[in-house]
């Protein structure tokens, strides 16, 4: 659940990012922020994982008034919190596997528990065969895909995608949105932030769009337009 | 969200942590051999001023417990005379013990100090030395004042007193102290600066990682504790060289100060080379952990 009450955000260097922005995401809710570059996108979602902080209103995630949350909590928001980008992030010296069980390692998780939760979700993510492999061996969506995978194994409610399909080719394009679904249907919350018109279209999904900081339209069953 | 047990996290940590920060030393190599060179001569140098501070304090302690002043009595004074002259000197505040020693004790006293010549004691007539009075006093400065007044008395014969060369010492060492810690002060922040500088290449190397750490919500400890256990250890093995050295020169040095002051019952303690060394490791490792934390501390705002 996602809770943004009037929220503003202007950089220390002058620029309005969000002007006034309020907007409810329950759980298990689909959601696709669409808008132009420089709309505020990024900056919402850097909101969503207390990256930045907002310049006025409050942001709450699962009941949290995350203004609040000490330093120390963050770490424990971002994992139940995931972010996937449109570059993957992924470490290039570490295998499917190892890359996966790293979200796990960072908070702490032994042998056993990694043995056991990273498995089950490559198979999700459809990577099981390729868990021994690096990442410059994988396409593009192979990649996203591990990051997809990596975002979700220590079960997050909410998954937050930046751009996920920015640099996939529309075929693959529609698949990692299509895994995305599957993910959102076993009870993840998830926030796409996209350019991309046609999978919005396809999907008729609810449709947050942005424009100049401001949210100018929120729909549901909606197309990019 | 599955929660790990608190003690077997801890126990992964430090493992994870201590293969991180020896993978990145040799990563690192020759800026790990700069840190570790330039805390091994910032702790020796350390090391040899506080050796000399010590030198010079026992120094001062076995001057201080000779005896400061000696009033040499006439053979013809009267017993009431010399013991009148003594209360007198109990009176003067500076005067801390007065000590009476006898024509025959003083006889002695030469006996013992001249064993290996008896041949120029038995040349000696009857026991030509006088009786005297030892006294130590608080403050040797006010010495020469003092035998001003006593050469007056009538049963002192002569006197003699030993320069105030405690209170120049003090000064001496109190000056020693100053440049020493200034010096000091200087080289423990150059060397702060260096092991900052090899975490910080080591950091750097790594900030993409630490960037996905606390993306998938690494916690700022998980993230500095191997750059930590890294500057620590360039700190340590900085601060061993070091002790080693200083080690291996102490006994000679010692020695050789010893040496060319026989004169003096100078009083060295047994233990001090191995709390200096306890001290300068706990230095080492102190400047190799701070820096290190200075150096992690941006990169942390992720």
């Amino acid at each position: 659940m996602i809770v943004l009450h009037q929220v503003s955000k202007v950089y220390p260097n002058g620029v309005r990012a969000l002007t006034d922005v309020s907007l409810e995401i329950p759980e298990r809710d689909f959601v696709f922020l669409v808008g132009p570059s420089g709309a505020g996108k990024s900056t919402f979602i850097k909101l969503l994982i207390r990256d930045e902080l907002p310049t006025s209103g409050r942001v709450f995630v699962n009941g949290q008034d995350l203004a609040r949350l000490r330093r120390s909590e963050i770490p424990h928001l971002r994992r139940k919190v995931s972010v996937i980008f449109q570059d993957y992030k992924l470490l290039p010296n570490k295998t499917v596997f190892e890359n996966v069980a790293f979200a796990l390692e960072v908070a702490g998780h032994d042998r056993r528990s990694i043995e056991r939760l990273v498995p089950p979700t490559l198979e999700l993510v459809g990577l099981k065969e390729h868990a021994d492999r690096f990442p410059y061996q994988l396409s593009g969506g192979e990649q996203q895909r591990v990051a997809i995978a990596r975002a979700i194994v220590h079960k997050p409610s909410i998954l937050i995608a930046d751009e996920p399909t920015g640099n996939l080719d529309p075929a693959t394009a529609f698949e990692t949105i299509r895994l995305l679904v599957k993910i959102n249907a076993l009870g993840t919350t998830m926030l796409i932030a996209t350019h991309n018109r046609e999978l919005v279209d396809i999907m008729r999904r609810r449709v947050v769009e942005l424009e100049k900081g401001r949210i100018v339209r929120d729909e549901v069953n909606a197309g990019y337009e | 969200m599955e929660v790990p047990a608190p003690l077997g996290v801890a126990v992964r940590y430090v493992r994870y942590a201590w293969v991180s920060a020896l993978t990145n030393l040799w990563r690192n190599r020759l800026m790990s051999l700069a840190a570790i060179l330039s805390t091994a001569a910032m702790v020796a140098m350390l090391s040899g001023f506080l050796v000399l501070l010590h030198a010079l304090h026992i120094t001062i302690e076995a001057l201080e417990s000779r005896v400061n002043l000696i009033v040499y009595l006439r053979d013809d004074a009267a017993p009431g005379e010399v013991t009148a002259l003594r209360e007198k000197l109990l009176q003067n505040g500076n005067v801390v013990r007065v000590e009476y020693v006898s024509k025959e004790e003083a006889l002695e006293r030469l006996r013992r100090d001249m064993a290996d010549r008896r041949d120029v004691l038995d040349a000696i007539p009857g026991n030509p030395l006088p009786a005297s009075l030892e006294i130590w006093v608080r403050n040797p400065n006010a010495l020469s004042g003092m035998a001003q007044q006593i050469r007056r008395e009538p049963p002192v014969e002569d006197l003699d007193f030993n320069e105030p060369v405690v209170s120049r010492l003090l000064a001496i060492t109190n000056l020693a102290r100053g440049i020493g810690l200034l010096a000091i002060g200087g080289l423990v922040v150059v060397t702060l600066f260096v092991i900052m500088n090899t975490i910080r290449l080591a950091v750097y190397a790594r900030r993409e990682e630490i960037e996905i750490m606390k993306l998938v919500g690494a916690t700022d400890w998980f993230v500095r504790w191997p750059f930590m256990f890294e500057g620590t250890l360039c700190g340590l093995a900085g601060a061993t060289l070091a002790a080693l050295a200083v080690s291996l020169a102490y006994g000679p040095a010692m020695q050789a100060f010893i040496g060319v002051l026989t004169f003096l019952p100078l009083r060295v303690d047994p233990w001090f080379l191995v709390k200096l060394n306890v001290g300068m490791l706990a230095i080492g490792a102190a400047v190799g952990a701070a820096g290190s934390y200075l150096a992690v501390r941006r990169f942390l705002n992720v």
